[in-house]
């Protein structure tokens, strides 16, 4: 039924030759909200330790930031099995990767993202990740080749975060490591050991947002404090993005790990143009503070670090394509932010990129970036 | 066309000391034993330069590390800190364009001589 309703909405590419895609931005879910679907990951010990507080989360968005018409996730993309939109495995390769043509979707898995960074305690979020990762890995990855997977690590334990990537970080089915921003920054040298192992392992690190910015303690926090509204939070979301970025940069880890690579996803992209100049204006003056960074801090971005498109700028042609010129196309590799209320259909976005340049944003740039895809 | 621009006495150690010379403000300063002369413009916003520091800097490094060099041979502008070598007058370590205006300078009976028609 899915695939007729996208073939009549006309939403699957078409033409003689069909655009090759790699979504490096979707998200799978659990059936259940919470750890109801994973605690059979877990060892009889941390599911008697959940299973002991009466409020066990379900559901931690804030009444304040939450959306206001109720669609952050679309209600649509419901398996006929039932469970919460785009938690069962075939629905969504019927939906998404056979509905929308995407070849390789990257599954940004950020249930384990929010309670790891700010929700659950240090031991719970090293229990949680791990659960929210055998959970993946099992029931989606191993059963579809074109899902690949962004496994969740605690930031809050980096011992453990380090762990994790050993413990799966040589999967087949793996393609980098989501780390859910918190209040310390991910260039911060608590996160090196993290870094290293990243960097010898060939996996990006992979930053998005989880749900818990500016609501606890422990999440990024906003520039200015509290929002009080989702439409402010949802402004103030890109600067996590480059106050993570900077700090990378000027921090040395950059330096430290010149294997590292980072993508920041959903964060937008079209401010990266006046962010990189001022940087980079900065950095002439400033450069005896940081003389580990060599080259214009935009150089180092340009290498090492990469943007998802989602979410595409409104406006007019003339306008997007300044802010592609601007920006460079190198830097951005498609995504759909699948099933999320402002994802983007491939089909919607094709003729937004020059053709010269489609295959790159919407295939190759992911494909060169997330070396183990192909 | 060397002029005689300033009395040894009146040219200090490591920082600039600003001279007049058919109209062109000069900064003189001695380091070491050493003269230099540098007109006092910066090539990036056009700042009065020799009114900045004269220090060291630091080296990149590939480790996240300080290895101070050059001490008393860089010329920091007061403005946007730019730094300039004394030694080749280019902005070190940045992709930034240009290079400071610098003249040969030399000390005789008392006095010190820079030469505008000659650029170092």
């Amino acid at each position: 039924v899915a695939t007729d309703v996208v073939a009549e909405r006309g939403l699957k590419p078409a033409g003689k030759v069909r655009q090759r895609i790699i979504d490096t931005d979707m998200h799978p879910h659990c059936p259940e909200y919470g750890l109801a679907s994973v605690v059979e990951y877990m060892t009889e010990d941390w599911r008697e330790h959940f299973n002991a507080k009466p409020n066990a989360p379900t559901d931690v968005r804030s009444l304040r930031l939450v959306h206001p018409a109720g669609v952050g996730i679309r209600t649509d993309p419901i398996s006929p099995k039932g469970g919460r939109p785009s938690s069962d495995p075939e629905f969504v390769a019927e939906d998404l990767l056979d509905g929308w043509g995407v070849d390789i979707a990257l599954m940004n898995m950020i249930d384990a993202g929010y309670l790891a960074a700010a929700v659950a305690q240090p031991g719970e979020s090293v229990a949680i990740c791990e659960a929210f990762n055998r959970y993946f890995i099992e029931r989606w990855v191993e059963t579809d080749s074109r899902y690949r997977y962004i496994f969740c690590v605690t930031p809050q334990d980096i011992e453990a975060a380090v762990e994790e990537v050993k413990r799966i970080g040589k999967h087949p089915g793996v393609a980098g490591i989501l780390v859910p921003p918190t209040d310390m920054a991910l260039g911060r040298r608590w996160f090196w050991p993290l870094l290293r192992i990243a960097e010898e392992y060939d996996l990006p690190i992979y930053s998005h947002f989880s749900g818990v910015e500016m609501v606890y303690q422990g999440g990024a926090v906003g520039v200015v404090g509290t929002p009080e509204s989702y439409l402010e939070k949802r402004a103030m979301l890109p600067g996590i993005a480059q106050g993570n970025i900077a700090s990378l940069l000027f921090s040395g880890a950059m330096t430290k790990f010149p294997g590292l690579k980072v993508c920041f996803a959903e964060y937008g992209w079209a401010w990266l143009g006046p962010f990189l100049s001022l940087m980079d204006d900065h950095w002439r003056s400033a450069r005896i503070e940081t003389p580990w960074l060599k080259t214009p801090p935009s150089e180092v971005v340009r290498a090492r670090m990469r943007f998802s498109t989602q979410p595409m700028p409104g406006g007019s042609k003339e306008q997007l394509k300044q802010m592609l010129d601007l920006v460079g196309t190198d830097l951005l590799m498609f995504a759909t932010d699948y099933p999320h209320f402002d994802n983007d259909p491939p089909v919607l976005h094709f003729s937004e990129f020059e053709e010269s340049k489609r295959d790159d944003v919407f295939f190759h740039n992911a494909e060169r970036f997330f070396t183990r895809l192909i | 066309l060397e002029a005689r621009v300033a009395n040894s006495e009146e040219i200090p150690e490591n920082r600039f000391a600003i001279f007049k010379v058919d109209g062109v403000e000069i900064g003189i300063m001695r380091s070491e034993g050493e003269l230099f002369a540098v007109r006092n413009i910066c090539p990036h916003a056009l700042a009065p330069i020799c009114r900045g520091r004269v220090r060291g800097t630091m080296l990149p490094t590939d480790t996240v590390e300080y290895h101070f060099v050059m001490r008393n041979r860089v010329l920091v502008c007061p403005w946007h800190g730019y730094e300039y070598s004394l030694e080749s007058g280019h902005c070190l370590f940045t992709d930034v364009k240009g290079r400071l205006r610098m003249y040969p300078a030399t000390e005789r009976d008392g006095g010190v001589y820079v030469d505008l028609a000659v650029r170092v």
